[in-house]
C-alpha cells in the first residue's frame, strides 16, 4: 500500500482531521512551522475555560497546501479534548468548510454558515420553539449574540469555516465572536489579512484573536516527512527507497509546500507500485531507489501531461 | 476541351453600392496606391518593425463622405494582417455606428475580442508568472520552458503539481495591475482563470454591473461612462501589446461618436487624450477615421498628440483611370479602359469632384448603360460625356423620390421643427421653398430648404442662384439651404455656396440625415444668436451675397414675369375648371346618400379619438354657438362675449388656423369614408385573409392620407388656442393638447392600416 495515502482509505492525500478520526493525530509531522503554530495556538488559548466567557477567533494563514486545514482541525480537536476534560459542559466541533463556494458573495457565504449552524443545533434539539423566530432571518450580529446568550448554555461550539478570501469576512466573524463560540478561519490571502489585522483585533471585543501562520518546507522538513510516513507504513511491504540526500536536494531545488511534496511522493509511489504490480516483481526496497532524476522525470511528466 | 469562358459583357466590374467594408478588404480588393494609402501603409510598416522601445502611435484619417476613408482603413488592416506571423499584430476593428465610447468598448470586448481570446491573453501572463517561479530550478526548468512556449497550460500545471496557486495568482494580479495601470482590471482579469469566478469577471468586463463577488473585492463600478470606457480600451491595448506582441485598433466613422452634434464632455476628451498617450507609450497603433469634425471636437490637445493626420484626398483622373483598369482586370477582362475613354473619365472626375464613391457608382451605371446600347457588338460600346450627363441626371431622378423627402421629414420631426411644404415666400417670384421651417419670433424668419436633382450646367446653377436670392430677399432673418440629390459639378460649388447660406448638401444615402440635422442645427443657432457682432457678420455676409446676385436676379425677374403671366393664365383656367367640377360634384353628393359606416370598433375608435382631439383644438363652431346663445340671454354677458370674440378675430393668424382645422376635419372624414368604402368592397380570400390587391388598395389609401397630411401645417392650430367657449363664458382657458393631437394625426395612417388588417384577420 502507498505509504503516502494519508488519511488512509481516501482517494488520495488530504488534510488530517483528528476530530472526526482520532487516528489522524499520529500522522502530524512537525514540518513547515505547523507544530510551532499549534504550540502558539495552545499558548494563546491558555485557560480554555475563558472561551465560555469571551469566545475566540483563530485565523490560520498560508499559501495552498501549507497545512492550514490540518492545523485548524488539530486546534479544534485540542479544544474539544480540553473543554470536555473540564467537565463543565459539552464542546461541539462543527465543520462548515463546504457550506458554500469560493465564488459566493460574502453575504451569501456568511448566511450559509449561519443557517448550517442553526440546522445543526436544531438537529440536536438545542433550539426551542421560542428561539426559532429570534434566530431565523435576522441580522447575523444579533443572531450570533442570541445564540451565545440564550441558546448555547454550557455548550461551546467550535466552527470550522469555509476558506475565506476577503479580509472583511474575517472582520465580520471577529464582530460575532461571543462567549461559547469559537470561529476557526483559514485564508490564503496572507498579506491582506496581515494588513487588516488591526481592524480584526479591534472588532474582537473581550478576546484577542489568534493569527497562525504556516509556510513552505524547510530543508530538513522533507526528510522528516518521508521518515514519518515510512514509519507509519505497517503493511510489511518493502517500498521504494528515498535517501535523505535526494529529498534534501529536491527541497533545495524549489520551494515546496507540504501538500505539494505529499502529492508528488504519493503520485510517484502510485506509479512505481502500479508498475511493480504489472511486472509481478516485488523488487528490493534498497535497490529500488527513487533517485533525484526519477523525481525530476516524474515531476515533468506530471506537470505537462 | 473548351477554354475557361471569360467574363460576359454584362458582368459589371464596378460595385453598385461603392461602400467599402474594411473587414472585407482582401488581396483581391481593387485598391489604388493613392498618396494617402501609401503614407498610411508606411506608418504601419514602421510600427511593425521589431523594436524594444515603444513604437506606438496614433493615425487620424479624415475626409468627406465617399472619399475612401473606410477603404483606407481596410487597406491598413489588410496590410498589418499580411505581415509575417512573428511580426503580425493583434488587430481589432470597430465600426462606430451612432454610438458612444461605451458602445465602442462593448464592441471591442464582446465582438472583436471574445472571452476565449481575452482568457488566453491572461493565461499567457499567468504562464509567465509560473515560468518565472519554476525556471530557476533544474527540477522544473523543463516545465518552465513549456509554459513560456505556450505548450503547457499554466492552470493545469498548477493543479496537477499542487503548486501554491494563490501565491502565483496574487503575483499575476500584481503584474496585470502594473501592466494595465488599473487596479480593477488587476483584480478582475486573473479571475477569468478561476472557473467559478470567470462568468462574473467576464460580465463586468463586458460592461455590466459588477457581481457581488466583485463588489466584495473592491470592484464596484461598471464600465458604463465615456471616461471608464476609454480607460478600459487603453487597458486592453496594454494587455495586448506586451510580451513582444503588438496591438492595433482601428475605429471607423469616429464622427458617429464625436461630432458637432455629439459633443464629447470635457472628461471624455481628457480620457481620450489619455488613451492616445497609452497607445503612444506602448507597442500599439490606434487608427481613427471619420469626417473632419470629430477631430475638431476632440480639441487641440488631442490633435497635437496624434502622430499623423492623413487627409484622404480626392481621386485624380489618373487614379480613376487606374481604378477602372484594375477593376476590369479583376474580373478577367484585362487592364482595359473600354468602354470609357481617358476624356470621359476626366469629365467624370470633374463632375464628381474626385469623390471615389460617386465615381464608382457612376461607373457602374455608365458601364451598364453603354453595354445596353450596343447589345450586339459590345466592343463598339462607348461612354461619352453626354452619356455621363444623362446617366447622372437619371440617377439623381431615381433618388429624388419619396425616400429623400421621408428622410427630410424624419430630421425635421427629430429636431421638433414645424414645417410647410412648397411654401412660396412671394407668389410673384421663383421663391418656392420645398420645405419652409419657420423659426424665431420675427415675422418671416426661418430656414428654407431647396431640393434639386443634378447641377451639371451653368443654367442649372443660375436657376438655383436666382431662387436663393428671391428666397433671401423676403426677410432679414432667413437661412436658405440647398440639397442636391444628384451630381453637383465641382465648378459650381463655390458659386452656390455664396448664394445659399452655406455650401450645398450633396445627398448621400448613408449620411444624409445626420448631415442635414447637423447643418440645420447650425443654421438655426445663427438665427438664435443675440450676439450683436455675430449677427452683424451674418447680415454683412448676407448683404454681400444679395448684392452679388442682384444683376442675375433682375434678369431672372424679367424672365419670371414673362413666364408667370402665361403660368397665371394657365392656372386661372385650371382653377375655373376645377371649381366647375367641384360644383357639380357637390350637387351630386347632396343627392347621393352617404353609405352607412361599417367600421369595426377598433378602427372606428382611431377616427373617433382623432376627431375628438381635433374638436378639442378647433372649437370655432362651439364658440360661435356660445356667442349666439349669450346674445339671446343676459345682455351684459352678450356684450362680454362679443368683445372677447372680436379681440380674437383681430388676429390674422386665426383665419389660417381655422382653415387648417377645416382641412384636417375634411381629411379625417374623407379618410374614414374611404376606409369604410374599402370594407364594403373587400372580399376575403379562400384563406380568410385579404387578397394582395386589397392590401395594396389599403396601403394606397393610407399613403393618400399621408401625402395630403404632410402639406398641412398642423402647428398653426396653436393660433386657435384662445378661441373657445370658455373665453366667451369668461372662464379660465384650458391649455390645448396640440402635441397629443399632432402625435395622433402623425401616426393615424399606420395605426389604421394595422387595425384594419388585424380586424380582417380576426374575422377569418
Amino acid at each position: 500500500m502507498n505509504p503516502y495515502l494519508v488519511p488512509a482509505g481516501g482517494d488520495g492525500p488530504g488534510p488530517l482531521c483528528p476530530h472526526t478520526d482520532p487516528a489522524h493525530e499520529r500522522y502530524y509531522v512537525p514540518v513547515d512551522h505547523t507544530l510551532a503554530a499549534f504550540e502558539q495556538f495552545k499558548d494563546a488559548i491558555g485557560d480554555a475555560s475563558l472561551i465560555r466567557v469571551t469566545g475566540r477567533l483563530v485565523v490560520a494563514v498560508g499559501w495552498d497546501g501549507c497545512g492550514k486545514t490540518s492545523l485548524l482541525n488539530r486546534c479544534a480537536t485540542h479544544l474539544k479534548t480540553v473543554l470536555r476534560g473540564q467537565g463543565k459542559g459539552q464542546c461541539l466541533v462543527l465543520s462548515f468548510v463546504d457550506a458554500c463556494r469560493d465564488s459566493d458573495s460574502v453575504e451569501v457565504r456568511e448566511n450559509a454558515v449561519y443557517e448550517c449552524l442553526i440546522d445543526e443545533l436544531e438537529n440536536r434539539d438545542m433550539i426551542k420553539p421560542h428561539h426559532r423566530e429570534k434566530l431565523r432571518g435576522r441580522d447575523l450580529k444579533l443572531g450570533y449574540l442570541y445564540l451565545s446568550k440564550f441558546v448555547l448554555g454550557d455548550t461551546v461550539v467550535v466552527l470550522l469555516l469555509p476558506r475565506v478570501e476577503i479580509e472583511q469576512e474575517v472582520e465580520d466573524y471577529a464582530h460575532w465572536t461571543h462567549k461559547n463560540i469559537v470561529f476557526l478561519v483559514e485564508s490564503r490571502q496572507i498579506e491582506a489579512v496581515r494588513a487588516h489585522w488591526p481592524k480584526i483585533r479591534d472588532a474582537c471585543r473581550g478576546s484577542t484573536p489568534v493569527q497562525l501562520e504556516v509556510g513552505k518546507l524547510e530543508p530538513d522538513d522533507g526528510w522528516a516527512f518521508v521518515q514519518a510516513r515510512n514509519c507509519h507504513s505497517a503493511d510489511g511491504e518493502k517500498h521504494p527507497f528515498v535517501s535523505q540526500e535526494t529529498i534534501r536536494a529536491v527541497i533545495r531545488a524549489k520551494e515546496f509546500s507540504i501538500g505539494e511534496l505529499h502529492n508528488l511522493l504519493y503520485g510517484l509511489f502510485e506509479e512505481i507500485l502500479a508498475e511493480r504490480a504489472n511486472s509481478g516483481s516485488l523488487g528490493s526496497g534498497l535497490t529500488d531507489e527513487v533517485t533525484y532524476s526519477t523525481i525530476t522525470d516524474f515531476y515533468f511528466r506530471r506537470g505537462t501531461t | 476541351m473548351s477554354e475557361h469562358p471569360g467574363p460576359a459583357p454584362s458582368d459589371n466590374p464596378f460595385l453598385m453600392a461603392a461602400v467599402a467594408k474594411p473587414r472585407e478588404f482582401s488581396a483581391g480588393t481593387v485598391s489604388i496606391p493613392t498618396p494617402s494609402i501609401t503614407e498610411a501603409v508606411s506608418i504601419v510598416d514602421s510600427f511593425l518593425r521589431p523594436s524594444t522601445l515603444p513604437s506606438g502611435t496614433v493615425i487620424a484619417i479624415v475626409g468627406e463622405y465617399g472619399t475612401g476613408k473606410s477603404h483606407l482603413v481596410g487597406a491598413v488592416l489588410h496590410h498589418a494582417l499580411s505581415a509575417p506571423e512573428r511580426w503580425r499584430p493583434r488587430v481589432a476593428f470597430l465600426e462606430a455606428r451612432p454610438a458612444t465610447f461605451v458602445d465602442l468598448y462593448k464592441q471591442l470586448i464582446g465582438t472583436e475580442l471574445r472571452r476565449d481570446d481575452v482568457c488566453a491573453r491572461v493565461r499567457e501572463f499567468y504562464a509567465d508568472v509560473l515560468a518565472d517561479a519554476l525556471g530557476e530550478s533544474e527540477l522544473t526548468a523543463g516545465i518552465a520552458h513549456r509554459l513560456r512556449s505556450g505548450d503547457a497550460d499554466p492552470v493545469e500545471v498548477s493543479d496537477r503539481l499542487n503548486l501554491m496557486g494563490s501565491k502565483y495568482l496574487t503575483r499575476l494580479r500584481e503584474r496585470l495591475e502594473a501592466v494595465t495601470r488599473n487596479r480593477a482590471f488587476g483584480i478582475v482579469l486573473p479571475l477569468l482563470l478561476r472557473h467559478d469566478f470567470a462568468d462574473a469577471a467576464w460580465e463586468w468586463l463586458s460592461g455590466h454591473h459588477p457581481d457581488p463577488v466583485l463588489v466584495d473585492r473592491g470592484v464596484d463600478t461598471p464600465i458604463a461612462t465615456e471616461e471608464l470606457a476609454l480607460e478600459a480600451m487603453g487597458v486592453i491595448a496594454l494587455l495586448y501589446s506586451t510580451r513582444e506582441r503588438k496591438f492595433m485598433l482601428a475605429i471607423d466613422e469616429m464622427n458617429k461618436v464625436v461630432s458637432a452634434t455629439r459633443k464629447p464632455t470635457e472628461n471624455a476628451v481628457d480620457a481620450f487624450e489619455k488613451l492616445i498617450r497609452v497607445f503612444a507609450g506602448a507597442q500599439a497603433l490606434l487608427v481613427l477615421a471619420g469626417l473632419p469634425d470629430y477631430l475638431d471636437e476632440l480639441g487641440g490637445t488631442v490633435q497635437q498628440r496624434i502622430g499623423r493626420t492623413i487627409l484622404v484626398s480626392p481621386l485624380t483622373a489618373d487614379h480613376a483611370i487606374e481604378y477602372i483598369r484594375q477593376s476590369q482586370e479583376a474580373i478577367g477582362r484585362g487592364r482595359v479602359l473600354h468602354p470609357f475613354t481617358e476624356d470621359t473619365v476626366r469629365y467624370l472626375v470633374k463632375l464628381t469632384d474626385g469623390n471615389a464613391r460617386r465615381i464608382i457608382r457612376l461607373c457602374n451605371h455608365l458601364y451598364r448603360h453603354a453595354m445596353d446600347l450596343s447589345p450586339r457588338d459590345p466592343s463598339r460600346a462607348r461612354v461619352s460625356e453626354a452619356m455621363v450627363r444623362k446617366v447622372a441626371r437619371d440617377q439623381a431622378g431615381a433618388r429624388s423620390t419619396d425616400h429623400v423627402r421621408n428622410e427630410i421629414r424624419q430630421v425635421l420631426a427629430a429636431l421638433g421643427l414645424n414645417y410647410e411644404r412648397d411654401h412660396w415666400m412671394d407668389p410673384q417670384t421663383d421663391s418656392r421653398a420645398d420645405y419652409w421651417v419657420p423659426y424665431g419670433d420675427e415675422e418671416g424668419a426661418g430656414c428654407a430648404l431647396v431640393l434639386t436633382d443634378t447641377v451639371l450646367t451653368q443654367a442649372d446653377c443660375d436657376a438655383l442662384v436666382s431662387r436663393a436670392t428671391f428666397l433671401q430677399t423676403a426677410a432679414e432673418q432667413r437661412q436658405v439651404l440647398l440639397i442636391v440629390v444628384g451630381l453637383l459639378n465641382a465648378d459650381f460649388v463655390s458659386e452656390l455656396g455664396e448664394a445659399f447660406s452655406e455650401e450645398p448638401i450633396s445627398y448621400d444615402h448613408w449620411t444624409f440625415t445626420e448631415t442635414l440635422s447637423s447643418v440645420l442645427e447650425r443654421q438655426l443657432r445663427l438665427l438664435d444668436r443675440d450676439d450683436a457682432l455675430a449677427l452683424g457678420e451674418e447680415r454683412f455676409r448676407r448683404l454681400g451675397r444679395q448684392q452679388a446676385n442682384t444683376q442675375r436676379m433682375l434678369e431672372q425677374a424679367l424672365k419670371s414675369l414673362t413666364a408667370m403671366r402665361s403660368s397665371s393664365e394657365r392656372s386661372l383656367g385650371q382653377i375655373q375648371r376645377e371649381l366647375t367640377e367641384l360644383g357639380s360634384a357637390d350637387r351630386t353628393a347632396a343627392v347621393a346618400e352617404s353609405p352607412p359606416l361599417r367600421l369595426p370598433p377598433s378602427v372606428m375608435a382611431l377616427f373617433t379619438t382623432a376627431q375628438s382631439l381635433l374638436d378639442g383644438l378647433d372649437q370655432v363652431d362651439a364658440t360661435l354657438r356660445t356667442v349666439f346663445a349669450a346674445a339671446a340671454g343676459d345682455s351684459a354677458n352678450a356684450i362680454d362675449a362679443r368683445v372677447a370674440v372680436r379681440a380674437q378675430l383681430r388676429s390674422p393668424h386665426l383665419f389660417s388656423a381655422v382653415g387648417v382645422g377645416a382641412l384636417l376635419r375634411t381629411l379625417l372624414i374623407t379618410f374614414r369614408d374611404s376606409i369604410n368604402e374599402w370594407y364594403r368592397s373587400y372580399v376575403p380570400s379562400s384563406s380568410g385573409g385579404p387578397y394582395p390587391v386589397d392590401k395594396d388598395r389599403l396601403s394606397a389609401l393610407c399613403r393618400a392620407y399621408d401625402t395630403v397630411y404632410e402639406y398641412i401645417p398642423f402647428y398653426r392650430l396653436e393660433d386657435l388656442d384662445g378661441f373657445s367657449p370658455q373665453l366667451v363664458d369668461g372662464n379660465v382657458l384650458l391649455p390645448a393638447q396640440i402635441g397629443e393631437a399632432q402625435e395622433v394625426f402623425n401616426l393615424l395612417s399606420g395605426q389604421v392600416q394595422a387595425a384594419v388588417l388585424e380586424s380582417v384577420a380576426e374575422g377569418r
